[in-house]
């Protein structure tokens, strides 16, 4: 296993969008107090923001931070050549939504567009997938799109896994530069772990039928649809702290930087109890290592720019940052960067 | 490392009331809302105060509290 490295592309400006909808997380969501106790420290979250009462989607969410930070760069829709969208909540089931995005944000004809349906590794898996085809497909500049949106429901009556997830969508607008700091990567799959966060119907092995809505108990007491999300928290803590550790240490022993050496490490936001874990593991001090999942959730793709957007944006707008990006989850799967930002462009925080 | 010092820990990783009852000898079963946000809780401490992995499969394998602190001394 070694880290990847891809030189000449620079990450230009990085803008999130949430719904204005807000979601507080109160005792009587829960069974009890102790549930309710329990959730917020495990979690950490306090409130987070509801797409679904306002009728968006994650598309809505990543076009209106899009367009903020096109205008803020100067681009437009003629300078884009590139478009990746990655999401686990597209609009329809064909065709893909980076389609629909290239005709909402304007983007010329001639360009590539498709989506990543990928999760929580989602935005540094998307971000090493556009910038290579900056490199090895000649393109000139590329939107990153990321977004998550979650029905009310999504988990069945699973109370406590309904209430982690949060509604969000970011963009990275990205250039090939020639005097770009290289971004270097390191990437890990391990589809054996597949059922620990997964949606058992809706695909092709498991078409939905009419039984399907039909709520089944659990092992665990709580009652889902075979159409519903299920996560084992145990077994995700188990690989969170086992592999995201290991692939930040061989990141940066790759390109010889120490933890010390980073300013910010920017951390996929899974719940508060898991990325302390990590942090402590790394020996990361708290204040390099930001949170957003207070106030939004757990924001799948979308949590590493709404954790840019809502604690670094002033810090990267000014000079060189050196940052350490790390998405994990769904698949399993999970993804670390190491990139050099210079004076990059961080709107605040689009609400609509 | 104490089955005392131990059982302090859990009931905070745990968060039980004052007032419950937890000894070495009290089933896992029968701890109050013991779900899988209580055993993420006690993983997690496990790792951070005494720098232990313990995995589902141990926790499986438990019946009683003081069972969880074999496991962990073994690791």
């Amino acid at each position: 296993m070694v880290v990847r490295r891809i030189e000449g592309v620079r990450i230009c400006g990085i803008a999130s969008c949430v719904p204005a909808s807000r979601r507080v997380i109160s005792a009587e969501l829960f069974a009890d107090r102790l549930m309710a106790k329990r959730f917020s420290s495990v979690t950490g979250v306090k409130e987070s923001r509801s797409a679904y009462v306002q009728g968006l989607v994650s598309s809505d969410l990543c076009h209106e931070a899009a367009r903020t930070l096109m205008t803020r760069l100067g681009w437009s829709g003629d300078d884009v050549d590139t478009v990746i969208f990655v999401s686990q909540s597209r609009d329809y089931v064909l065709p893909m939504t980076a389609c629909l995005l290239q005709e909402r944000l304007g983007i010329s004809q001639s360009c590539i567009a498709f989506d990543i349906p990928s999760g929580c590794s989602g935005f540094v898996q998307g971000l090493a997938a556009i910038a290579s085809l900056l490199t090895g497909g000649q393109g000139k500049r590329g939107l990153l799109l990321v977004g998550e949106v979650n029905k009310a429901d999504g988990c069945g009556l699973d109370s406590g896994t309904n209430l982690l997830f949060g509604d969000a969508g970011g963009v990275c607008a990205v250039e090939r530069s020639q005097n770009a700091s290289p971004m270097v990567f390191d990437f890990g799959t391990d589809g054996s772990g597949y059922k620990y966060l997964y949606t058992p119907a809706g695909g092709f092995r498991h078409p939905i039928s009419c039984e399907d809505f039909d709520y089944v108990e659990g092992q665990d007491g709580i009652k889902r649809r075979p159409i519903d999300c299920i996560i084992d928290g145990p077994k995700i803590f188990e690989f969170a702290v086992d592999k995201v550790p290991v692939s930040v240490s061989r990141l940066l022993e790759g390109i010889g930087v120490s933890v010390d050496d980073v300013d910010s490490f920017i951390f996929h936001q899974a719940n508060r109890l898991i990325n302390e874990t990590i942090r402590n593991k790394l020996k990361i001090s708290s204040e390099k290592h930001p949170y957003s999942i207070d106030l939004f959730g757990n924001t799948s793709s979308a949590s590493i720019p709404l954790t840019i957007t809502t604690s670094l944006s002033r810090q990267l707008e000014m000079g060189v940052n050196k940052l350490v990006l790390c998405g994990f989850g769904v698949g399993l799967s999970w993804a670390s960067a190491y990139v050099e930002t210079d004076g990059i462009c961080c709107p605040g925080l689009v609400e609509i | 490392m104490s089955i005392n010092v131990f059982l302090g820990h859990f009931r905070e990783a745990v968060e039980l009331e004052n007032a419950v009852n937890l000894t070495a000898e009290t089933p896992l079963s029968e701890v109050p809302g013991w779900d899988s946000l209580a055993i993420l809780s006690v993983m997690a401490m496990a790792s951070t105060i005494y720098e232990k992995v313990i995995v589902m499969e141990d926790i499986e394998r438990c019946k009683k509290v003081g069972d969880l602190f074999e496991v962990m001394q073994a690791r």
